[in-house]
């Protein structure tokens, strides 16, 4: 049953990417110089969407939202500096170049191959990356810390920012804040 | 140009929620840059098998390994890459397919020239099919070490993880862009003699 979910809702994914041009190198290459902001209005958008929706269901009916939340530790912010530089120079992310190869693209196929490598690299310097500051916490609040209240998993709620605030007005006022700056911002900042 | 094919940006951000929350009721939130590790994870094995140890106690499969990273979340990357078959792998090996259909089925179609060098590319670099490779590949050594150091990528982080508001995902996001727009400003950027 699982695989099957696997199949549906993968498959979703993939088409969905694919639907919206995220598989496109030209479209990330104009979504990171700003010179269309298609994507950026799909992202903001779906985020806002995706969180107002899981928090009204998570108040209505608890623990049908499975929620995964991360350890926030200074590695994450690193990570993603360095996903950056990655992200522009290639105009894929893991996600949208697995799809792509869906769609032939022949450099989607270099993008994953050095993605292998990349992740060897991590497994080879994991041990080292650990015993630095690296893996510090970011705030004392604790590991898997959110915004919003509510947060469950295996029967424990996660640490809030927003401890006292009921998790869906959070959630309604962040995710609405996405979605109305999907809508006001323009098609692009730059010309191409 | 953008090939045709592609829906206006509110369709794709309803149907792009819509994957989301359905991933997040049914199963669990959406995540890729895992399954690079169970992928390097299962090509290590062919070329050494010790680095997946399996033993059995009290009747219970435990996995570990003599790499650290492999080992870590008792050795998950381990008994992924042992369990081949198992809903992390297969959902991302289903993106594959899912991206093809929508190809099929009236989406964007790339010509062969595309597949090669992106327009996006080829508007700034010229047609240069081993440079693209060259920043390809490269961009996924970067983008992969990255998301590793920081347990999740776009999709994790960013779609799955703000969307729950994990202040880590927050964290990751602000370093993306901070790098990622500044250096695709000044890589994409018009020079002269190539067009």
């Amino acid at each position: 049953m699982e695989i099957l979910l696997a199949i549906i809702l993968g498959g979703a994914f993939g088409f969905v990417l694919h639907r919206i041009g995220a598989t496109n190198p030209t479209r990330l290459i104009d979504m990171l110089r700003l010179s269309d902001l298609k994507l950026e209005k799909i992202i903001l958008f779906s985020i806002g969407l995706t969180m107002i929706t899981i928090f009204t269901i998570n108040t209505l009916f608890p623990g049908a939202v499975h929620f995964s939340i991360r350890t926030a530790y200074w590695g994450v912010f690193v990570g993603g500096l360095i996903f950056g530089l990655g992200f522009a120079l290639s105009a894929l992310c893991p996600g949208t170049g697995v799809a792509a190869l869906g769609e032939g693209r022949l450099d989607a196929v270099f993008y994953v191959l050095g993605g292998l490598v990349g992740t060897f690299l991590i497994a080879l310097s994991w041990d080292w990356l650990t015993q630095t500051a690296l893996f510090h916490l970011v705030t004392d609040l604790g590991a898997k810390v959110t915004l919003a209240e509510g947060v469950v998993r295996n029967g424990r709620e996660m640490p809030a920012v927003f401890d006292g605030v009921p998790g869906i007005v959070v959630a309604l006022i962040f995710g609405g804040a996405l979605i109305a700056l999907a809508f006001v911002l323009p098609k692009k900042l730059r010309d191409k | 140009m953008y090939p045709k094919g592609e829906w206006s940006w509110l369709k794709g951000g309803i149907a792009l929620a819509a994957v989301a929350v359905a991933a997040f009721l049914l199963v669990k939130p959406i995540g890729v840059s895992t399954q690079f590790a169970v992928v390097d994870t299962m090509i290590w094995k062919m070329i050494d098998p010790d680095i997946v140890q399996i033993k059995e106690e009290n009747g219970k499969t435990v996995y570990s390994s003599p790499n650290p990273y492999i080992n870590k979340s008792n050795a998950a990357y381990a008994r992924a890459a042992d369990n081949p078959v198992n809903y992390g792998l297969i959902f991302v090996l289903a993106m594959i397919g899912g991206a093809a259909l929508s190809m099929l089925t009236g989406g964007p179609k790339p010509s062969d020239e595309e597949r090669k060098v992106p327009e996006g590319f080829k508007r700034y670099f010229g047609y240069k099919p081993a440079l693209r490779y060259a920043l390809a590949f490269i961009g996924g050594v970067l983008t992969l070490y990255g998301a590793r150091l920081a347990g999740g990528c776009t999709s994790g982080h960013m779609i799955s993880g703000i969307s729950q508001t994990a202040v880590s995902s927050l964290l990751f996001a602000a370093g993306v862009f901070a790098t990622a727009i500044p250096l695709a400003i000044w890589l994409y950027r018009k020079r002269g003699g190539n067009q």
